[in-house]
Formats: structure tokens, sequence, C-alpha cells
């Protein structure tokens, strides 16, 4: 294990909506721990409204925490002086969902590539063979420069976008559903790339999907989030046998190849409960206790960690903050 | 009679770059009461497939050649009239982005007064796809993507259609609200006893729940076969490299095998077969003529000249052998 890339303590973020005298305190994501080092992948897996895109713009610092610290290499961008946050900002690069709404659409493949080495001030003299190692290193051919993103399908903006993020040669990147825009053939592309580039640069990703298969196929390490709060964590082997009965939903409703199969049951598409266990309006396995008490995030015998009653025997002994500090 | 026979459609679109054929000779037949899938990557000429049944294809586009008949009557060249008169009662459509397709400006209310023709009652049909009567009242932007994507499912079944035609239904909202609007049009195709077209990019998705699959690239069918025979022992190369390149669940994380080389454009398509370029059994045969989609089996139809061939390589490699 290297040293550490990237490290969430306790972090969360709260939005303010409604007008200015009824205005009220959504809690997009409570407090999220974890800690990213060179070559490992870190998924954190959940529905939209989960927190997990807000956790990934916390940790590239896109979106100050309401609570908790962010700390890049040790250091704290938030409490950084500009050109440290500079520096600490080309360490850790952004691979967006489709590269389609992410690019300037004026602008050509080569100029997308060469900007972020443009903001840095690296000489022109160097850019253009960083530009051309960047294409390379994703796969494009050099003939496809001086195209516009309109003009590249899906799989090779998306590989456009993964050569701008590696440019500025960062320790981490944050992959923000890097193939959920993309066709079976392409995405199976962009994970094996991914998988490439990890090996050759030593790079740490911090995924975020909402598609089981593509967390288990690249993650090391996941974390379940659900309504703002881990529900469940471990390696990615805990996928295979969820214990939190959102994550078996979760592995549930991966639709894979199999005729005759059918759809399986789902429960939990009801909205999350403000009180008590958040899941439980949709749990088949709620009780009585879950609308009242919120569980804590309790260490399991094989190591996984999961926040539910009916596996809160073995209290951790890190004990939950959450549970105490909160309602 | 099948309740829609499609035969050789040809979809064309005049582009600067010379025509692009988007749909080239597709042919199939949907039975009354049967699922079909189409899947298909982007540019499959899938989408172009559903909508030409529909009569909705988007200028510039054309039917150059074939026939639709549903139930027995060709609808090529029929008159928008008639086209409307269809697709309010015999033939539901679903499409992808619900929160296009839905009118901005009208409340769901309105948009189910139009499509049952009914002035009341409007309550209960919401009630059937799931959703609250509250909800009449509200526009579009007021509901969720999951809440839109049932709306339209309401206004597809307003009128009992015997076919539903859905594109890509639940593509744009997530894996759990996915699965919960498949199984809400199953219920209700069943109800109905409606026969149902699904396109889709996953075939994962679209084995759970369609009788047979058609299988598309570039504009063309390359095989059609029942859903658990085309998973078990793929008709086609391409069919097996889709299978291939699906993420699996419980792998063992190792390289996926993708379909190998890049995807063909419309623009230049590969002379012959359609998937010669892209194809690891292909020799210089497959470049010089189309194979045509042929039975090679009961109920099953390849179109690739190679299938002895492809046969013996693949023994074994489909899912569940």
């Amino acid at each position: 294990m290297g040293a550490e890339l990237l490290r969430l303590t306790a972090a969360g973020r709260d939005f303010a909506s409604g007008l200015f005298w009824s205005r009220q305190r959504t809690v997009a994501l409570e407090a999220l721990d974890l800690e990213l080092r060179p070559r490992e992948t870190v998924g954190l897996l959940g529905q939209s409204g989960s927190g997990k895109t807000t956790a990934l713009r916390i940790a590239g610092f896109l979106l100050r925490p309401t609570r908790g610290e962010v700390s890049v290499g040790g250091r704290d961008p938030w409490r950084a002086g500009g050109r440290e946050r500079r520096r600490l900002r080309r360490d850790v690069q952004y691979v967006f969902q489709d590269g389609s709404d992410a690019f300037d659409p004026r602008q050509a493949a080569a100029g997308i590539v060469e900007e972020p080495l443009r903001n840095f001030g690296v000489p022109a003299t160097d850019r253009r063979e960083r530009v051309a190692e960047g294409f390379a290193a994703v796969g494009l051919t050099a003939d496809l420069r001086d195209r516009h993103p309109h003009q590249l399908s899906g799989g090779q903006r998306q590989r456009l976008g993964i050569a701008r993020a590696l440019v500025l040669e960062p320790g981490t990147l944050l992959l923000d559903e890097p193939v959920s825009a993309l066709d079976v053939s392409l995405a199976a592309q962009v994970l094996n790339l991914l998988r490439d580039l990890q090996e050759q640069r030593g790079l740490g990703y911090l995924l975020v999907s909402h598609e089981l298969p593509v967390v288990q196929h690249l993650a090391d390490r996941v974390l379940v989030l659900y309504a703002g709060l881990v529900v469940e964590e471990g390696g990615a082997k805990i996928l295979s046998a969820p214990a939190h009965p959102y994550t078996q939903a979760l592995r549930a409703a991966a639709l894979t190849v199999d005729p005759g199969a059918g759809l399986p049951p789902i429960a939990g598409v009801a909205p999350p409960a403000q009180r008590g266990c958040a899941f439980a309006p949709s749990c088949p396995a709620v009780h009585d206790r879950c609308r009242e008490a919120r569980p804590a995030l309790a260490r399991q015998p094989d190591g996984r960690r999961v926040r539910c009653f009916l596996f809160s025997d073995q209290i951790d002994n890190d004990a939950d903050r959450l549970s105490e500090e909160l309602p | 009679m099948a309740l829609l026979e499609v035969n050789d459609l040809t979809t064309t679109f005049a582009t600067d770059r010379g025509p692009v054929r988007a749909c080239d000779g597709v042919s199939f037949e949907v039975e009354r009461g049967e699922v079909l899938g189409i899947v298909g990557e982007s540019g499959s000429g899938k989408t172009i497939a559903a909508l030409s049944v529909m009569g909705l294809v988007p200028p510039p586009g054309v039917i150059e050649r074939g026939s639709i008949r549903f139930d027995g009557e060709e609808l090529r060249g029929a008159p928008e009239h008639r086209y409307r008169d269809l697709r309010g009662r015999q033939i539901g459509m679903v499409f992808q982005d619900a929160g296009r397709a839905l009118d901005p400006v009208h409340t769901v209310r309105s948009h189910l007064r139009e499509a049952s023709g009914r002035q009341d009652d409007h309550g209960a049909l919401l009630q059937r796809v799931g959703l609250d009567a509250d909800l009449l009242d509200r526009y579009p932007y007021q509901l969720s993507g999951g809440q839109r994507q049932r709306v339209m499912i309401a206004i597809a079944i307003a009128r009992d259609p015997a076919l539903i035609i859905a594109d890509e239904p639940t593509t744009a909202v997530d894996a759990l609200t996915q699965v919960a609007l498949l199984a809400e049009l199953m219920r209700l195709r069943h109800e109905l006893g409606a026969a149902l077209i699904l396109v889709s990019h996953n075939l994962g998705l679209i084995s759970r729940v369609a009788d047979r699959v058609a299988v598309m690239y570039l504009g063309q069918i390359l095989e059609l076969s029942p859903t658990a025979e085309l998973v078990r022992e793929p008709g086609h190369p391409y069919s097996a490299a889709l299978l291939r390149a699906t993420v699996p669940l419980d792998g063992d994380g190792t390289r996926l095998e993708g379909v190998g080389g890049n995807p063909d454009s419309l623009l230049d398509p590969p002379s012959g077969c359609v998937f010669s370029r892209r194809c690891p059994h292909a020799d210089d045969s497959c470049a010089m003529s189309r194979p045509a989609l042929v039975a090679t089996a009961p109920g099953r139809h390849s179109a690739c000249h190679h299938l002895d061939r492809f046969a013996e390589a693949t023994r074994g490699v489909g899912y569940g052998s």
C-alpha cells in the first residue's frame, strides 16, 4: 500500500432549500469516511438521492463539506492557500458521465485535452506532446484531433474525457458513472481501459455508480449509500452476498442475462423515512424498532460493516458518532 | 396471421454525406400477446425500426421499401389520420424520455383525457399504473422521472391497445425504479393481452421478459431467435459478442472480452456482411456478399455465411451451458 491519496473524515453536506423565511435544511450526505490509496478503487454504490454524487464532489473539492474534512495527500484543500490548492487540484481529476455535456461543443478534441495544460501553465512546446500522449494512452487515434465532440461516438467522447483527466498526471481519478451512458460493447472497452491505466500509472479511483455489476467489477472496496448514509461497507466481495436489505435489492435489480428468470420482486422505491431507519418504508424485513430508532454501522464477523438492526448484535467498537449525535 | 408483419423494411435518411439506411431490409413478425425484444447498440436501427412501424419516422427519413402489416392492414403509405387513429387506439407507445414526450404546459389529467378520449375516470387510469390520483393536476415537471414514465405507460394503455411499443422505457431511471417500472409494464401488458415490442440496448433486461429477440447491427437484423435459445447457444457471432461484453454479476473482475474492433458507421457500412469488420470468424467471402437472414432451426434465424464454423468455435460458451 502506498501513501494515502485522498481521505474524507466524517464529511457531510447540507443544502438549503425554499425561500428565506421558510428555509429548510436538506441533508445530502450525513457523514462519510473513506480513504483511497494508489492502485485502489473505492466504489460508491447507490441510487439518485443517495448522496454518492455529493460525496464525489466533496472529494474533488468542488463542494465544501458542511462538516467533516477532506484531505488530498494529507493536505486540506479548503485550508490551503491559492497556490497550494491549485497544486492539489491537479492531483484529483474528474471523469464525467457523458463527455458531451462536459465539453465545450465549439472546441476540437485536441483543444479539450490541451485546456487543463494551458490552465496550469504548461509551456506550449510541451503541450503538443502531452496531448499526443494523452490521445495514445486512451486509444484515440491522432486523426480525431480536429473533431468536435458531436462528431465523436459515445465511446470516443468517454475516452476523450479520460484523456483530459489524465494529462495533468493526477494520482486520483473521480469516475462519475463512467460507463452508464455507453452501449455494452463500449462499456466493456472503457472498463478495460480504466483497469489498464490504473495498473500502468498506479492511479486511485473513486467510482460512483448505480449499477452493482460495474462497481463489483472495478472496485476493491465498496460503500453502499442510501439517503446520505453508508448502509453497508466492505471489500467488493460483499456485493456477492449482501447483508443490508437495500444492498440486496440493488443486487436483485441487476438484470443479468437470465432468460425465463423474469423480474425480481423489488422493494426499495418508496421515499426514504425522515425518522428511524431511512430504508424502513421500502424494507421487506422492517419491524417496529426500525421506525423508531436509527441503527448504527456495526462491524460483522467477516469485517464488513452494516447499518441494520438485523445485524446490530455485534456493536462496533468505534461506535457510530452519528447515531449518538443526531436525532 | 401475425398481429404485426414487417417485411423488408428499409428506412433511409438523406444526409450531407449521402443517403443513410438506418433500417436495411428488416423483417420480423409479432404474434398476438407476444413479447419481442429488439436489442442493439446506438446506430443499430432499433429505434428507427420502431418509429417506422408507428409511422413516426422523423424527417428527412423516408420508408424507401418494404411493408408493414398490422392486423392484416398495410400501413406503409397509410394517410396520417389513419396512423393517428391507430396510435391512439391499437398501438400504444412508451418512449425513453418522458420528460420530453409529455407536453410541459398540460397537466397529467389533460394528457390522459386526450389519450383515453374520456372525460372522467382518469384517476382510475393513473391507479392502474401504480400512481396516486392526487397527481392528476400536476404538470410533468412536478413529477419524478419514474412517475413521468408511469404516466407515459398510462397514456399507452389508455385504450387497451393490441400492441405496445416501448423504446428504452427504463433507461433514464435508476436500477430499482427500472425493475419496478418494467414489472408494471409487464403486468399491464399481461392484463390487456397485448403484444409488446421492447427496444433496448440492454440484453440482460430483454432476456428477462422477451419471448423472442431480434439482434440488430447497422440497420439489419443479424439474429432472430427464441430468447432462451439465443442466450444458451447464440446463433450469430455478434449475439455471442454482445453476451460476452455484458458486465457479469459475480465475475472475477478480469478483462471483459468486449465485441472487438470499433463500431461501424452507417455512413460507411462494410460491404457484404455488416459485422464482417469486427467478426473473429470473417473471411474474404464475408465482405463479398451480404448473408440473408435464414431459418437455421425451428424458430431460429441467422444472417451469417459461416454459421457452421462459428457454431463449432463457440459450442458451450453460451450462458447456462
